[in-house]
């Protein structure tokens, strides 16, 4: 499986991280690589053992964090601070 | 005497003080040369070893691994003690509270001196991936000590602690222990709850304690092992007596030899071979095993093991522990933050375990890779049905040299072909040293059935008694 930039610039976003433009397609060299390794386990054989059946894993969608829509936004700031309740009793 | 026992035999009796021995340890650690400590502890060591004198004077029971000095890998949480998985993302994090595991030893007497380096996060099989630099292999400070757990292995193996933490989610406890020389042992999962320790791969990261015997790392299971509260996945069974196991005699057990490990080629299986012969002489049997789910082996574990990471390491966002890049907009600052905390390999794990979970493709990797678990586990348990251990190298080569590989990731994680089986199917693994090849040390792998550590202990200690010290005049480390 060859990956290419924009699939790594995607999975970048999924995983919250910062990837430079000029090192996407350097990253992507790289995964492909690895993953080139990983395809062994889709020609392997599965017995019975193997699960197989059962109900499907259920997935969010793949959406990268939208900070902007997060609840922070909603918090009482001041200046480019978060608001916080006091800990009780704290001094 | 293993040295741990003669330790804390010679404290319990007062041949020894605690605040002796312990100094000296601080001494050794104060002078390693080989990066394996990131952290010394010397007030809160000093403090506990006052406490057991204190205690023996006073005629108290102070435990049984009393006075022992251990080091405890940077990943392993010990209240007040920082934490920092040798990772940039968790400088000047301190721990608010200890593992289960480290608050048992130190129930038992036993001292952490100080926190070990290792590869960021556990990600890594040679000690490089550490925002402190590299640990160099006490034999050959050239070479790499192994990893994750580098810094561990190399303070045993140098003598500067006679046991130590470390923990294994691929081969992170016997792999070093493998390069280094020493004993290293992974237990069934969940044997050692895993609360305190700092998650990679949940459903197969697992404490294990490493010792220059095979009878120190038992007596450190032995304090380690049972149920607790904290850990839903931790084993109902308790403690067994693990030292005891390590008299048993091999007469009349049988010994599976993976033919799929064993390929006839290479001096380190031949280096293995003839401690696997020494069992045969001393009355085992031996007998070949097929596994075929055992090649499959690395691109399973790296695709298991990095989806969790990429869902485990979510957490260290800039907002909860540790380090923080300023930025305008927390999007920002939280991709700012994780792209310059982490290190390359844990970015890379990151990316690939987050593709193996991405839409398209989970069903071919993710879950293929998670079927395939379910058949190697079902192959290993149907293969120790008829045979009480299976055997093998440890790693498939002696240390390598530093610098060697970290240019390509998949070289490296060959590394671990060996030690991923039992990770995956949660067996219990030991890797005892089986000798020297070319001056560097080579380790022999036992793995056991579930819950059966007792077995593989007395294997590893047969193999041990066979083999005799290890080093040119016995004490391992003389390689310095």
């Amino acid at each position: 499986m060859a990956v290419g930039p924009e699939t790594v610039r995607h999975i970048a976003q999924l995983a919250r991280l910062e990837l430079p433009e000029d090192r996407l397609a350097e990253v992507a060299v790289e995964l492909s690589a690895i993953l080139a390794h990983m395809d062994a386990i889709a020609s392997f054989q599965l017995g019975a053992a193997a699960r197989d059946d059962g109900p499907r894993p259920q997935r969010r969608p793949d959406t990268p964090v939208d900070f902007s829509d997060s609840s922070l936004v909603q918090a009482p700031t001041e200046g480019t601070e978060v608001l916080v309740p006091q800990v009780k009793d704290a001094s | 005497m293993s040295p741990v026992l003669q330790i804390a035999e010679d404290v319990r009796t007062g041949r020894e003080r605690a605040v002796s021995v312990v100094e000296a340890a601080l001494q050794e650690a104060r002078t390693d040369r080989l990066g394996a400590f990131v952290h010394l502890q010397t007030e809160d060591a000093l403090d506990r070893a006052l406490a057991i004198d204190t205690a023996i004077d006073r005629g108290d029971d102070p435990g049984p691994l009393a006075g022992v000095p251990v080091a405890i890998k940077d990943n392993i949480a010990q209240a007040g003690q920082p934490l920092g998985c040798a990772s940039k993302m968790l400088q000047g994090y301190t721990a608010p509270r200890s593992a289960t595991a480290v608050q048992r030893l130190v129930a038992a007497g036993a001292v952490p001196i100080g926190r070990t380096n290792m590869d960021e996060f556990g990600m890594g099989s040679s000690g490089e991936n550490s925002s402190h630099g590299p640990t160099c292999n006490p034999w050959d400070p050239t070479r790499v000590p192994g990893g994750s757990s580098s810094g561990s292995a190399a303070a045993v193996a140098a003598g500067i602690v006679p046991a130590a933490l470390g923990s294994d989610t691929g081969g992170s406890v016997r792999q070093p222990a493998s390069l280094c020389g020493v004993v290293g042992l992974k237990p069934t999962y969940g044997r050692i709850s895993r609360s305190g320790l700092v998650g990679f791969g949940s459903s197969v990261d697992q404490v294990g304690p490493m010792a220059a015997s095979v009878r120190g790392v038992a007596a450190l299971l032995a304090v380690m092992a049972g149920p607790d509260p904290l850990d839903s996945t931790s084993l109902g069974s308790g403690p067994e007596d693990w030292v005891g196991a390590c008299d048993r005699d091999p007469k009349g057990l049988r010994i599976g030899l993976p033919r799929q490990c064993w390929t006839g080629a290479g001096e380190v299986e031949d280096a293995v071979r003839r401690a696997v012969l020494a069992l045969e002489d001393a009355g085992a049997e031996l007998v070949d095993v097929d596994l075929p789910s055992l090649a499959m082996a690395i691109p399973t574990y790296y695709l298991l093991t990095s989806a969790e990471a990429s869902s485990n390491l979510s957490r260290f966002d800039g907002v909860r522990y540790g380090a923080r890049v300023a930025a305008k907009e927390i999007g920002q600052m939280v991709a700012q933050t994780r792209s310059e905390g982490f290190g390359p390999e844990v970015q890379r794990r990151i990316l690939l375990g987050t593709f193996a979970l991405s839409a398209g493709y989970a069903e071919d990797y993710y879950e293929r890779a998670d079927a395939v678990r379910d058949q190697m586990r079902a192959e290993l348990c149907s293969a120790l049905q008829g045979v009480s251990a299976l055997a093998m190298p440890t790693s498939p080569t002696t240390a390598f040299r530093l610098g060697e590989r970290v240019d390509d990731p998949v070289s490296m994680y060959l590394s671990d072909v060996f030690t991923t089986p039992p990770s995956l199917t949660g067996l219990p693994a030991i890797s005892v040293p089986a000798g020297l090849l070319q001056g560097l040390p080579v380790g022999l792998q036992l793995v056991g059935r579930m819950e059966d550590e007792a077995t593989i202990l007395g294997l590893a200690a047969a193999v041990e008694s066979w083999r005799g010290p290890l080093g040119a005049d016995g004490r391992l480390g003389d390689a310095l």
